[in-house]
């Protein structure tokens, strides 16, 4: 015995030495000690190999000695020995079936239930299917043991069978002799039978917990509710999650009883055992009528303190409490009604904790307790943690928006947090303002002047974008809010594009107030967002606005200026209620705590399990993937604003679409010449959409030049802002040897006074009509950019030659203009311009015109060479009609042709043309953001694709 | 899909390296932890949410001392029970090794392997009872002595009975020489207290905690000055009546009793356990309260003016009082003054402590603390007056609430006479009083 009279003191020294370093001699010597013939130098051997598979180190080669060792009464030398065959069964299978016969012994082992205990407990845990096998009689032995420890055991070690094997369970009848346990006299055993119910039921998508009511031989439920009182605490837990989730009550009554024998464990100290309890009442409350009466509202009460004492445990078990509550409160709005203070934070709670408690703060928040609500998050305003600062000015403006009676007090807060919060709140607090005067148009003027006196102190682009924002709406009320916009604009270029966009519209609007004073400005920031921007939405917006100027300054007031839609924020966060009863079943599961639904997050681990590797699911699930419902309000909140800066802007789109179509018509029944069958079919499939992703970064024509590439998108997409599908294209299918000369026909016409002038397209773009008024600008010139610079050499390594390229549109089509300079002092010859392919198809004709360089010394000469496209004309048709060519592939005989547009409001439509060789037909598959894009867009294609037959 | 419980359980060391680990059900690969690793080691624990998943798996986690002790689950485990299980799970360990660490885990593996796998089957919680796995799981000190077959066959089936039984906390065939159990009635005061004095938030959280020391399978019964069971019972009292808002009780606590009669009873574990906490929201003027004003905030020096005052009668006395005020990181020379207690400057946690050994019952002392500051100002030195004042204290003989033990009735089939003792100690919790 030499570790007999080891006490803490020397086992620890001892145990040191397991861990210590092995050489592989050892396994020699632990070979021999594992044979010895003192149980008590086996028993040490073994220890030695248990701490070396503790630290990965591979001792399988021992495998035929330890399962010798399983020879022994000892138990704690059994579980050595099992721990190891556990460890190693999988890897070593052949080696394992040695085993067998020990497992089938021990599990009859009569006189020591705790050694068949963990012989049934052991087995279960082989996944090797060929060796279960074998123990599967021994388990139906278990199963009808007279020592319930043994039972509870093998109800659990079925589970496991069913994990590896469901046909086993399935031949051994072995879920029939589970369910006989839900009647056992020993609420462990039941508990445990729940649990292992509920596992295969969950696994096998089929209901197997099958609790009866009534009083007859198979009736369970009252069996079932009596052990849940006299159970474990673990084993209360599986019986409520048992009944919450497989029983249905028959009628109220039921529903009563229930929740009455569930109600008691709301006392128990467990925090798992309270959220189930919780679970199991809200749950059953469902079929409590009237669900206001005096029971229902009794139990309901009940609810509060327990849910309340969760948050004064564990920070992890707190978060999980917190989660669950926020959508608890949703079904249970009052619960909290009179310790809405419970949730204030505490100094030393966790982050996660504070953030959970300040989004549970704004939705408690309502006339009564606002003041003090408000009055916390202004505390927390001021804290140091980024995360919470941000937070709670954002719970504020919520508040603002929720409780209209606090707006008041929330506004003097905030006013505070502006004039003497630390950087970080002004910027959130310009945010929340902004929303607050989109609420309360003209009411909180003072906020304004606090707001403006600290213009320098705003650094970040959300919060620059809301100054000014404000500065614009308000711009007869801010003093020189001319000079502010217009040192904004002086900044232009180098703010991000959100900043741009505001400043735009500001100017804009600033206009509209005071034309005398903001004259300069409109002007100013018109022509840097039109010449100077490369962000195509801007551009956009910029020629909208100046379309609308030029076109009628009075009409623009009443579309920019107009009343804009209420923005009442009831929609914070509610879920609707067939969600949050999908979440009543979820308490205190992952799922609640992602505010998922059982699907829902089923589906995600899959995605994300099946998936592209190289997506990694962020940690902040739930922000990063909001429940369905809610992306797609703020989906809407976002179509909403947009829509505040042109709500005229989808009537007339419709009216356009409404008239093209008959206009389509009408030429299709002229001049039916060819078969093309436009099948709008929406593809929804995952699959298709990873296609395209992955097509997005083919690069199978590079073009040589990036200036006329930059300049082409930019018009493309410029043209898909607008959505003008009016324009015609060319044909997809066996392109016509005609180039790509007027491509706009008479169509160009009709379509300007269709689009009421603004509706943007080529031809009015370098042709303005006469009657754009004296806001219209100069032309807007190419984008020239240098492609011969001092950095490229010529033949001889020479430099000096300047040549710099932009393409744009002339009367009849594209147009390359060049610069070029010579600043080599010499007369240069031999000059040769080649132009590489481009997937615009783009070529110059008349391209033998000889070129003149200019001599040294002189100014710069400029050139333009009229071009073609002729290549794929279905790719530059629809190009020109607002779409961009993302790349087109032939595949089996097809080609197939992906184009991408995007619509006023960014919303992106993806294309995908298939056309089959030797068919006349194309199918045209589309994908679309929202629903009611889908006719305007089956309409438009229609008519584009209709038309090009007349051309 | 998985149940309800988890995969596998594993120990990191403060490197993220695996000290001991169990797998439950054979589901994930244990290089997992890797990813972990780099999740939790790498980027800001702070920022870290103790649930969050990654491709399929859920990982949740705490950490214990030196040591991470990480469950991961596949599917759509149930997070309320997997943290509840990890923190009694380390109780359990607390109380074989003393203390739940790297060095006490290497040490002593074999019966950590062995409680792992009574604790939990398959992923699911099975029994977390201490008293009754000790019956079972017995370190190396006492699992030696040498029982006859017979004798081991008895044991043996008592140990399943206890494992299974409704009393699963409590071994049958107990004995104690003495009878004698004692009742410690403990309050702990959260407080949170605004700059200007206003109560923002006071909590009471009571436990009763009890050692007992009992033979046999004593039935007890404890009485309260409970104000619910006297609104039950229609009686009224002469005394003082607490309302208690939520109670929560050990679970050899009849539930369903307490639900239909308010009547408390139980048989207790042997030994030292907590029979129930409760709560009370009720409006707490702070027992100790505490005032600071800062003056003369220069570039160069900071003072304090610190004013404690106690709240309660003069015949109870606060013992170890210790007020911790926060100060700039980068103050030096500390000069204090105070003619009560001894004030000391903690440099590492940034505050001064004010401890004062006895301090009775209305009474007010003052205390003026004088620090220097170096010439080059450190970051953010105005911060410290957002980490409020805390306060720490005892004081015995007293509960804030009122709340009293009327009797404790101990019937056992022997008819021993039993003695039970009371006390009663009120603590600070999270007592915490904002700085201007």
């Amino acid at each position: 015995m030499s570790g007999a009279t080891t006490n803490g003191a020397s086992s620890s020294a001892a145990g040191g030495g397991y861990f210590s370093n092995m050489k592989s001699s050892e396994l020699a010597e632990l070979q021999t000690e594992l044979n010895s013939l003192k149980p008590d130098d086996r028993r040490e051997a073994a220890k030695q190999v248990i701490a070396m598979m503790t630290i990965g180190k591979d001792v399988s080669s021992l495998f035929p000695h330890m399962v010798k060792c399983m020879e022994t009464t000892q138990i704690d030398m059994k579980k050595l020995v099992y721990l190891y065959i556990i460890n190693y069964a999988k890897a070593k299978p052949d080696l394992t079936i040695m085993a067998v016969n020990s497992f089938q012994k021990d599990s009859r082992e009569k006189s020591n239930p705790l050694m068949r205990a963990l012989a049934v407990r052991t087995m279960g845990c082989i996944r090797v299917e060929r060796i279960t096998e074998y123990l599967c009689e021994s388990l139906k032995d278990c199963l009808t043991d007279e020592d319930p420890y043994v039972k509870k055991t093998a109800a659990l070690a079925v589970a496991k069978l069913y994990q590896t094997s469901p046909r086993l369970v399935k031949d051994h009848a072995l879920i029939k002799l589970v369910q006989n346990m839900l009647h056992d006299g020993n609420a462990t055993v039941v508990s445990n039978a729940c649990a292992s119910l509920l596992e295969i039921s969950r696994a096998a998508g089929k209901n197997y917990l099958r609790i009866k009511s009534g009083s007859g031989p198979s009736a369970s439920l009252n069996k079932v509710l009596v052990a849940l009182n006299e159970a474990n605490e673990w084993g209360k837990i599986y019986i409520m999650e048992g009944i919450s989730s497989s029983y249905e009550t028959a009628d109220m009554k039921e529903s009563e009883n229930i929740i009455e024998r569930v109600v008691p464990m709301l006392t128990h100290n467990n925090p798992a055992v309270i959220l189930s309890a919780v679970k199991a009442v809200l749950k059953f409350l469902e079929n409590i009528q009237p669900p206001t009466g005096d029971l229902a509202k009794g139990v309901v009460k009940k609810l509060a303190a327990p849910l309340v004492t969760l948050l004064a445990s564990e920070p992890e078990i707190q978060y999980v409490a917190l989660r669950n509550i926020n959508f608890i409160l949703q079904r249970q709005p009052t619960i909290f009604e009179s310790n809405v203070r419970v949730f204030f934070c505490k100094f030393n709670d966790p982050v996660y904790v504070k953030l959970e408690k300040i989004d549970i703060l704004v939705k408690v928040a309502d006339d009564k307790n606002a003041d003090i609500i408000l009055n916390e998050l202004k505390e927390y305003a001021n804290d140091m943690e980024i995360e919470l600062i941000r937070s709670s000015i954002k719970a504020i403006g919520t508040i603002i928006l929720r409780v209209d009676k606090a707006a008041k007090r929330a506004v003097e807060i905030l006013q505070e947090l502006v004039n003497t919060g630390q950087p970080l709140c002004l910027q959130e607090a310009v945010i929340v303002a902004r929303d607050i005067f989109r609420k309360f148009p003209n009411k909180y003027d003072a906020l304004i002047k606090d707001l403006c006196s600290k213009l320098l102190e705003y650094y970040e682009p959300e919060a620059k974008a809301a100054i000014i924002w404000i500065i614009g709406e308000y711009a007869e009320k801010v003093t020189e809010s001319e000079k502010i916009i217009d040192s904004f604009a002086d900044a232009f270029l180098e703010e991000p594009d959100k900043v741009k966009l505001q400043i735009l519209t500001a100017a804009v609007k600033l206009f509209l107030k005071k034309p005398e004073e903001g004259e300069d400005v409109i002007q100013k920031v018109l022509k840097l967002a039109t010449e100077e921007s490369d962000n195509p939405d801007l551009r956009d917006r910029a020629y909208i606005y100046w379309r609308m100027l030029s076109t009628s300054p009075q009409n623009t007031k009443q579309v920019v200026l107009g009343e804009k839609p209420h923005i009442a924020d009831d929609s914070y966060n509610q879920y609707d209620d067939t969600l949050v009863s999908a979440l009543i079943d979820q308490i205190s599961t992952l799922g609640s705590v992602y505010h998922k639904t059982q699907d829902e997050l089923a589906n995600m681990q899959k995605r994300a399990a099946g998936g592209q590797p190289s997506v990694t699911p962020q940690p902040k699930k739930e922000e990063e993937e909001p429940v369905p419902q809610v992306e797609e309000q703020k989906e809407k909140k976002k179509v909403k604003k947009q829509e505040e800066e042109e709500p005229e802007e989808k009537p007339k789109k419709k009216k356009k679409a409404d008239e093209k179509p008959a206009k389509a018509e009408k030429k299709k029944a002229e001049e039916p010449v060819k078969e093309v069958k436009p099948t709008p079919v929406v593809a929804p499939t995952n699959a298709g959409l990873i296609d395209i992703d992955d097509l997005l970064g083919m690069g199978d024509s590079q073009p040589v030049s990036q200036a006329p590439q930059q300049q082409q998108q930019s018009q493309n997409q410029f043209m898909g802002g607008l959505m003008d599908f009016g324009l015609p294209s060319q044909p997809q299918q066996q392109p016509p040897a005609v180039a790509f000369s007027n491509p706009f026909g008479d169509e160009e016409e009709e379509d300007s006074t269709a689009g009421a002038g603004w509706a943007a397209d080529f031809g009015g773009q370098s042709t303005p009509a006469e009657d754009y008024s004296k806001y219209f600008l100069t032309r807007v010139h190419p984008l020239m950019k240098e492609v011969v610079g001092n950095g490229s050499k010529g033949k001889d390594g020479k430099t000096g030659l300047f040549v710099k390229a932009g393409f744009s549109m002339a009367n009849a089509g594209i147009q390359l203009v060049l610069e070029i300079r010579n600043g080599s002092g010499q007369i240069v010859k031999d000059f040769d311009i080649m132009f590489n392919k481009n997937p615009f198809g783009i070529a110059i004709y008349g391209a033998a015109n000889a070129i003149d360089i200019p001599d040294p010394g002189s100014s710069t000469v400029q050139k333009a060479l009229p071009c073609v496209i002729d290549k794929k004309n279905l790719v530059a048709g629809l190009t020109n009609n607002g779409f961009t060519n993302l790349a087109s592939v032939a595949k089996q005989g097809a080609t197939m042709v992906y184009f991408g547009a995007k619509t006023v409001n960014n919303l992106p439509i993806l294309l995908e043309i298939a056309a089959v060789q030797g068919s006349t037909s194309v199918s045209v598959t589309y994908r679309v953001p929202v629903a009611p894009l889908k006719p305007l867009l089956e309409d438009t294609l229609d008519y584009i694709l209709s038309s090009e037959r007349r051309a | 899909m998985s149940g309800l419980g988890i995969s596998a359980i594993y120990f990191l060391d403060q490197k993220g390296k695996i000290i001991i680990s169990r797998d439950y059900r054979g589901e994930v690969s244990s290089s997992i932890t890797e990813k972990f690793q780099r999740k939790v080691l790498e980027l800001d624990e702070r920022l870290i949410k103790p649930v969050f998943t990654e491709k399929d798996i859920t990982y949740m986690w705490i950490r214990v001392n030196n040591i991470y002790i990480v469950s991961v689950a596949k599917g759509n485990p149930n997070v309320a029970l997997v943290f509840t299980f990890l923190y009694k799970m380390k109780d359990v360990f607390c109380d074989y090794f003393k203390e739940l660490e790297d060095e006490s885990l290497r040490d002593n593996f074999v019966i950590t392997y062995e409680l792992l796998d009574e604790m939990m089957d398959h992923g699911y919680p099975q029994i977390t009872e201490v008293k009754v796995l000790k019956e079972y799981i017995k370190t190396e000190a006492n699992k030696m002595q040498k029982m006859t077959s017979e004798q081991q066959k008895k044991e043996n089936q008592k140990i399943s009975q206890a494992m299974t039984n409704i009393v699963s906390w409590r071994p049958e065939g107990i004995k104690h020489s003495k009878n004698e159990i004692f009742l410690d009635v403990i309050e702990k005061l959260n407080l949170l207290v605004s700059a200007n004095g206003n109560v923002l938030r006071s909590e009471i959280l009571g436990t009763v905690r009890m050692k007992s020391f009992l033979s046999g399978m004593p039935e007890l019964k404890l009485g309260l000055n409970d104000k619910a069971l006297f609104d039950m019972t229609g009686r009224t009292s002469k005394g003082k009546l607490v309302e208690m808002e939520d109670i929560k009780f050990h679970q050899c606590v009849r539930l369903n009793r307490f639900e239909a009669e308010r009547n408390i009873t139980f048989i207790p574990p042997d030994g030292e356990f907590e029979l129930m906490t409760y709560r009370l929201d009720t409006q707490v003027k702070p027992l100790i309260w505490v005032e600071c004003a800062v003056e003369n905030f220069t570039r160069s020096k900071i003072e304090y003016v610190v004013k404690a005052k106690t709240q309660f009668k003069s015949k109870s006395i606060a013992n170890n009082v210790e007020i911790y005020v926060s100060v700039p990181t980068d103050v030096d020379s500390p000069v204090f003054k105070s003619n009560v207690g001894t004030v000391k400057y903690v440099p590492d946690q940034n505050c001064m402590v004010w401890c004062i050994k006895q301090f009775p019952g209305r009474k007010e002392y003052h205390m003026r603390a004088q620090f220097g500051f170096p010439s080059i100002e450190a970051e953010e030195r105005q911060k410290y007056s957002r980490v409020p004042i805390q306060v720490k204290f005892e004081i015995p003989y007293f509960t804030v609430s009122g709340i009293q033990v009327r009797y404790l009735k101990i019937q056992e089939k022997s008819g021993y006479q039993a003695l039970p003792w009371v006390r009663y100690i009120t603590q600070n919790g999270d007592y915490q009083i904002r700085m201007q």
